[in-house]
């Protein structure tokens, strides 16, 4: 069990606060891990995330990623740290996936996300303690999803939290309650595609699979049909990209999961209960369903 | 009557409220429910409760000869194993409305979930919209009325019990089958959508089971 949840709106608000409210109403359903992907203002910059879990101090850290970034000349615009958390903002290079393998070869260091409006947020513990981390409830934008995690396949940590950035693919995130049952399979067809993969979860083979097909030029929806026509297991996840958020449901609907679409909003979430921290079933003129099995929506900011 | 805030109450705490107002016999109302889980659970007194918004998941589940009514949504697994009473639902039911109730009667005024009424034993669920897939899965007795669609696989693995539907079946579950509409079936039907206030002129369907599964001819 695990509790996702999502929101998009069609003007900039406090969109962090908006999700943290929503995950803090769904923490029962995973608490060991809680994170965040949100999309603010693009910038012409790339920005990554990074965690460190390594033995060195943090300052020495930034003067190695430095170091590699120039050797491979990427001009950097800033580097700054927060905990155990690195952001690097720098110029586009050629190959993002020479730049996230340079990276990722340097000891202890993972990429949580990268993108010109995504920032993925994600720790061990509860939804207050990330907001309080990493200042959630001040970050302002247009959508975004949310994650609250039961860990069952595989181990508590930064890592293995969601959101699950799509490796290779700026902008790209995905969230998951459930299990794919074929995931060693379509991990080793992916694999042979070339694509590779930092963890043993099963939801950071979703992102990677729904980036792939977005970059065959397929829309959103249909990348999400197809993903029904490949996955077996019970399973629902929402995928996010910098206009659009989606939704999609496994044959058996097992995993529940409640909408709520308003004339400037949607809200998608595990449980209504999650739905109602923010939006009240008060007002009135708002549109409430539970989606059904083999079911895929999409929405436009 | 008792009027209970839940806002910003942990579902016990407002049960405990719901329980002492039940054995006083009040009549209680509850705002800002917000979607609450758990909530009214394992109330055995005839209480009169009336939810002013949504509820969440096991709603009145473990009662006996409660009257509800939610004016909002309910979450997943209403009514859960009741023994009598009745629901009254003034917005969406979640999937797995009433199972395994063993009486009382529950009432959707919008759509239900999926697995509507699954390994129901007793009883009566109607549902005044449209019903999700595998509704009335392995149901054991009872009756369910749908006045509008019902989902794929409905009936899957039905024991016992009947459920008619008034508007489309999109698909029949394994060992279910569908039979002609007895006098007493029209009967039934009439009387059951007169006291619930609802009136079709769809030609209702009735599914059954064809016990080829789950039935057997020698006992352990």
């Amino acid at each position: 069990m695990c509790g996702i949840a999502g929101v998009i709106y069609k003007k900039p608000t406090f969109v962090g606060k908006t999700l943290v409210s929503m995950l803090s109403g769904i923490q029962h359903r995973g608490p060991d891990s809680t994170g965040v992907a949100l999309y603010g203002a693009e910038d012409e910059c790339l920005k990554i995330w990074l965690y460190y879990s390594g033995g060195v101090e943090i300052s020495t850290v930034t003067g190695i990623i430095k170091e590699c970034l120039n050797k491979l000349g990427i001009s950097i615009r800033s580097i700054g740290w927060n905990g155990d958390f690195l952001t690097v903002k720098m110029d586009e290079p050629e190959s993002l996936d020479t730049v996230c393998s340079e990276l990722e070869a340097i000891s202890g260091l993972h990429i949580i996300s990268v993108g010109h409006s995504l920032e993925i947020f994600k720790d061990e513990g509860f939804a207050e303690d990330i907001d309080k981390k990493f200042a959630l409830s001040e970050f302002m934008g247009t959508h975004g999803i949310g994650h609250t995690r039961l860990a069952t396949e595989s181990d508590v940590d930064v890592r293995r939290a969601h959101p699950f950035w799509a490796n290779s693919f700026a902008d790209v995130a995905i969230v998951h309650n459930g299990q794919l049952t074929n995931y060693y399979t379509l991990k080793r067809k992916m694999e042979h595609k070339g694509y590779r993969f930092r963890t043993d979860n099963d939801s950071e083979l979703i992102a990677v699979y729904i980036a792939d097909r977005l970059s065959r030029g397929d829309n959103l929806q249909d990348a999400l049909h197809l993903s029904l026509e490949n996955f077996d297991g019970t399973f629902s996840y929402l995928v996010s990209t910098p206009n659009e958020i989606g939704f999609a449901k496994d044959k058996l609907g097992a995993k529940p999961m409640a909408v709520l679409e308003g004339e400037d909003f949607v809200a998608i979430a595990s449980e209504e209960v999650a739905i109602r921290k923010v939006f009240s079933d008060k007002q009135t003129g708002n549109r409430y369903w539970e989606p059904g099995p083999k079911e895929v929506m999409t929405w436009l900011r | 009557m008792v009027e209970i805030d839940a806002n910003g109450k942990t579902s016990r705490e407002i049960n405990a409220e719901i329980k002492r107002a039940a054995a006083a016999g009040d009549e209680i109302r509850i705002t800002n429910p917000s979607a609450s889980h758990h909530l009214g659970v394992g109330v055995l007194s005839p209480a009169r409760i009336t939810y002013e918004g949504s509820v969440g998941y096991f709603c009145t589940a473990l009662t006996d000869g409660c009257n509800v009514v939610i004016n909002g949504n309910a979450g997943w697994c209403l009514g859960d194993n009741m023994m009598s009473g009745k629901i009254i639902v003034n917005g969406r039911g979640g999937s797995s409305v009433g199972p395994a109730m063993r009486g009382g009667t529950i009432v959707v005024h919008g759509d239900a979930g999926n697995r509507l009424g699954q390994v129901m034993k007793s009883g009566l669920i109607v549902v005044e919209g449209n019903a999700g897939f595998m509704a009335g899965f392995m149901m054991m007795g009872g009756r369910i009325i749908v006045l509008g669609d019902i989902g794929e696989r409905a009936g899957h693995w039905l024991i016992n019990g009947e459920i008619f539907v008034g508007g489309n079946i999109e698909g029949l579950g394994s060992d279910a089958q569908i039979e002609e509409l007895t006098d007493a079936d029209k009967h039934f039907l009439e009387t059951t959508l007169a006291e619930q206030g609802l009136v079709t002129d769809k030609p209702f369907k009735k599914i059954t089971s064809r016990k080829e599964l789950h039935h057997y001819s020698t006992k352990e």
